[in-house]
């Protein structure tokens, strides 16, 4: 089984950079770690990077998650290629691009670039934000699937993810206490469904959507609460059509072995407990 | 230390023109639980007291706010300096202690002209609150009041009844009469009356939950979601028939001992919500604008 420690960076691509680069840290918050003519790393805790735009096209999209060290990798490797997934190993320049020791690079069943990696840096310097947005780190993201239960088969077999909760088809999957690193969400494309850093309180989530609605930010979902996590946030669309969310609160299942995941249905009050409307966020939802 | 003349606020007295349609508001929207019985009144239920939302068919009056006090002595005492500071009152007829279920009440105003009604022993029900939705109401938090001279109502409310400054926004006037950061709120105004019911909900879900309920029924949400800078109360305003101004709010401060120490915050945007909210209706509502 393919042991996944934490989920680690995503990699975006965009024609725009600079604009990127304003939204990242005027709108969302996020504090510039390194920024070259055609990559920009942004920081959200104490991680080198969690998120990096490049120069490219804005259907690149790639999630890295970390595995234990180099054996991993290659039993990892091993295992994905007995189920006839094409692995390719990162080179030495891509490695450092990515700010890991090494990786290697696969597309799960849905066709969602995915990169395993070793020893991702931390900055020696703490997070400090662009603005008093609240953010605590990069918390999880949320994964178009063609075929949810094929997908969740494989993280949850193939890898080590245990679902937490669904809704309808749609697996809330954590890899580690926090209630879920990944959620699938079911559409005809492949890619990256939003992007989620977590805030100290919900004063934060709150300040940040007054503030956002002001700046005229397309507010996708939300103010809101999951009955799933309890966590209460707020989606926004960034560049390129990126949806970003903002929560806190996400709980966490304290017992591995008691937890059953429970059955939500496919309509608004599963996604919101208080009332608000996912829309386009869930399709059909 | 707990204020030795007034206890609580025991309820309002709100006039409407239009008694079918404030009687759906206060159970479809508000949630509460109409009280039933012969009255001319309707009478609503926050909590586990027998009334505290009251509207009265008396279209050309005003509201009247109702506190209870301490006891008997109490009441007696307030007689007193009230007449001592030259504020006009007179003792509620028995009939009208009938009809607010109170043993004994005063009749008042402040120097701005609002009418504050002192009352012994109100009575409490027997049965539990049952809501009628799932509003998450617990009870009749506090009330704001316009105020066409500050001062001497300040003079009032902290001179005569006891009550204690908790904060200032600009000069707004947050004041306390038991451990919640306040109880009342004095807004400088053009205009006399009050401003606004403060119903206490259960949490900030609830606050959320109606907020969208509150939506979808097209009700007016005036400002909010918001949070209140000096008290840290979450609040959310809306108006219900006849434009009175009420609130489901949740999370005020609170302080064992009463709050300390009376700060000062400028009147301006960040003071009047923390997380950013405005005001919709700075004509209707001018005191909750810069």
């Amino acid at each position: 089984m393919i042991e996944l420690r934490d989920l680690t960076y995503v990699r975006l691509g965009t024609r725009d950079l600079d604009a990127a680069e304003t939204f990242a840290t005027r709108i969302i918050g996020l504090q510039v770690g390194e920024r070259s003519k055609d990559a920009l790393y942004l920081r959200s805790d104490q991680r080198a990077h969690s998120l990096c735009y490049f120069d490219g096209d804005p259907r690149e999209q790639t999630v890295g998650f970390e595995v234990d060290d180099e054996d991993a990798l290659m039993q990892a490797a091993g295992a994905l290629e007995q189920l006839q997934h094409r692995v390719r190993r990162g080179t030495r320049e891509e490695a450092e691009l990515r700010h890991v020791h090494s990786f290697i690079a696969f597309d799960d069943l849905s066709g969602n670039h995915i990169e395993l990696v070793t020893r991702p840096e931390l900055s020696g310097r703490r997070y400090y934000g662009s603005r008093d947005a609240g953010i605590t780190g990069f918390n999880h993201i949320g994964l178009f699937s063609k075929d949810p239960v094929a997908d969740e088969k494989f993280w949850t077999t193939v890898c080590n993810a245990r679902v937490s909760d669904r809704i309808s088809e749609i697996a809330l999957m954590r890899i580690n206490k926090i209630h879920h690193t990944l959620a699938l969400v079911k559409s005809d494309r492949s890619g990256v469904q939003h992007i989620n850093h977590q805030v100290e309180t919900v004063d934060d989530v709150m300040k940040s959507y007054y503030l956002l609605s002001k700046a005229d930010i397309p507010i996708v979902f939300g103010p809101g609460r999951h009955p799933t996590s309890g966590a209460r946030f707020l989606y926004f669309q960034g560049p390129d059509g990126m949806v970003f969310e903002y929560s806190c609160g996400v709980g966490e299942i304290e017992d591995e072995t008691a937890h059953r995941p429970r059955q939500f249905g496919f309509e608004p009050t599963s996604f919101c407990m208080w009332g608000s409307k996912p829309g386009q966020l869930i399709p059909n939802a | 230390m707990t204020n030795r003349l007034l206890h609580s606020v025991a309820y309002v007295r709100i006039p409407t023109s239009t008694p079918i349609a404030s009687s759906r508001f206060a159970t479809e929207i508000l949630g509460l639980q109409p009280v039933e019985g012969e009255s001319s009144d309707l009478r609503f239920r926050t909590d586990d007291r027998f009334q505290t939302i009251v509207m009265t068919c008396t279209p050309q009056s005003e509201a009247r706010l109702g506190i209870e006090v301490t006891d008997h002595e109490a009441l007696d005492a307030a007689a007193a300096t009230l007449t001592e500071a030259g504020f006009p009152w007179k003792y509620a007829s028995d009939d009208e202690c009938c009809q607010r279920e109170v043993k004994r009440a005063l009749f008042t105003k402040d120097a701005s002209g609002n009418d504050i009604e002192l009352v012994c022993a109100p009575r409490m029900s027997a049965r539990r609150f049952f809501p009628s939705r799932d509003a998450g109401v617990i009870g009749l938090e506090g009330v704001g009041l316009r105020s066409v001279d500050p001062d001497r109502d300040l003079f009032f409310w902290t001179k005569i009844l006891g009550a204690r400054i908790s904060d200032r926004v600009g000069d707004i006037t947050y004041l306390s009469i038991d451990s919640h950061h306040h109880r009342i709120v004095l807004y400088p105004s053009k205009r006399v009356g009050l401003l606004n019911v403060a119903i206490e909900v259960e949490s900030f879900d609830y606050v959320m939950q109606n907020n969208y309920f509150l939506k979808e029924r097209q009700v007016r949400i005036v400002q909010g979601p918001g949070r209140d800078v000096p008290s840290g109360q979450i609040f959310l305003h809306f108006t219900g028939p006849e434009r009175i101004l009420y609130s489901f709010v949740t999370g005020i401060r609170r302080f064992a001992d009463g709050p300390p120490r009376a700060r000062q915050f400028a009147h301006n945007r960040e003071a009047l919500c923390a997380w950013g909210s405005e005001c919709l209706d700075g004509v209707e509502f001018p005191e909750l604008m810069t």
